[in-house]
């Protein structure tokens, strides 16, 4: 945690009191549980409605891609566009990344390295922004209550959608990066 | 000597990294910023965070009037509502990632950057340099604000909205909060909180 070296079998950082591992144990067998939970948890993200709107007395369910083609319609293509980038390809990319990292490092050697960091690094940094649409849902939803003549209800989908977005974010924080290099010791560039 | 945190390369850290950059000649992984300087900056920031919060929670965020029937919102009412509506997961996970862990990490910055720039050793200071690294990515205050920009954008053809005093110091505290942070550069701040323990 604060970069200093102990001895080998000492299990407390004598410095900052941090439990010391040298690798996170299991971290490619906990990684890809929770990748596969993830994936598994997108679905009802995506099929099942974010918000409920009442709007002069009648219901309308709506899921995250029918919010994208809404603004789209609305013509604000920029909003549109970053609801989808952060909802729908960030979470795509990510699993897919977490996928092919386990893939990669569960192999004998690595040969890509640099790149293998780079993508790792990519995943830890885009996570956190896929809660935009989590955020929009909860502000509509205090925001806009006014009865009968409109308002918006929490759906299922939001509450699966966040769920997605926490456990991609806890599974790339028990990916360990040091494994990417563990087995490549004749690295070429260095 | 230190290890990367990222692939376990070691290396040697020259006094000249406290005011240059310093990457890991294995992985890139930028190891410090070698902002000593910057150092200083961060408690200023810190006290302009805390006051920014604060102001943040108690004034209305935005309000929203249609035909005449008109509601406000607080900061704290975004989870509040999704409790009201039975999702009270979801309104959980709302608040920590929008008040509390901002809280949190407000407070533990105020101590490591007042210990840093006073000199002065402080019980609990490890305790909370520790956890202002390992939640700060947790704490989602410039993701809300998109999500802020966003919900107008869909809601401005259905009614009048007005954006609230909170927003805008909210969207303050995200700049400053954020400027604390980068400015406690780990390896700068733990050898400095490491100094101060020894004596």
């Amino acid at each position: 945690m604060c970069h200093t070296l102990v001895e080998r079998d000492q299990r407390d950082c004598p410095q900052c009191g941090s439990r010391i591992e040298s690798r996170i144990p299991d971290s490619l067998k906990r990684t890809l549980a929770l990748t596969i939970t993830a994936t598994i948890l997108y679905i009802p993200a995506n099929v099942l409605p974010i918000t409920r709107t009442v709007y002069l007395g009648t219901l309308t369910d709506s899921t995250i891609i029918d919010g994208v083609i809404t603004l789209w319609n609305m013509g604000s293509y920029g909003i549109a566009a970053v609801i989808f980038i952060a909802s729908v390809l960030v979470p795509v990319f990510k699993l897919g990344i977490l996928y092919y990292l386990f893939f990669v490092v569960s192999r004998p050697t690595v040969r890509n390295a640099h790149q293998c960091a780079k993508l790792y690094r990519l995943t830890e940094l885009i996570g956190r922004w896929s809660m935009i649409d989590v955020f929009v849902v909860s502000i509509l939803v205090a925001l806009i209550k006014l009865g009968n003549l409109i308002s918006f209800y929490p759906g299922v989908g939001a509450l699966s959608f966040a769920a997605v977005v926490i456990v991609t974010m806890v599974a790339a924080e028990q990916f360990d990066p040091r494994l990417i290099w563990d087995s490549c010791e004749t690295d070429s560039n260095e | 000597m230190i290890a990367c945190p990222e692939c376990d390369a070691l290396l040697n850290t020259p006094e000249a990294h406290r005011y240059k950059k310093l990457s890991c000649p294995r992985c890139q992984h930028v190891l410090s910023s070698g902002g000593e300087t910057a150092l200083a900056r961060a408690f200023p920031l810190a006290i302009s965070a805390a006051v920014l919060l604060i102001l943040s929670l108690m004034f209305p965020f935005m309000s929203f009037e249609r035909a005449g029937v008109a509601n406000e919102m607080s900061l704290i009412a975004t989870s509040f509502a999704l409790f009201k509506d039975g999702s009270t997961i979801l309104g959980m996970l709302v608040l920590v990632f929008v008040v509390a862990a901002p809280l949190v990490l407000v407070c533990c910055s105020l101590i490591v950057s007042y210990v840093v720039w006073s000199n002065k050793p402080m019980p609990g200071m490890k305790a909370a340099a520790r956890v202002l690294y390992r939640l700060a990515s947790w704490s989602m205050v410039e993701v809300f604000i998109i999500g802020v920009f966003v919900s107008l954008v869909k809601i401005a053809k259905m009614a009048n909205v007005e954006l609230g005093f909170s927003l805008w110091t909210y969207l303050a505290l995200a700049i400053c909060l954020a400027g604390a942070i980068v400015s406690l550069d780990k390896l700068l701040v733990w050898r400095r909180l490491n100094e101060l323990a020894a004596r």
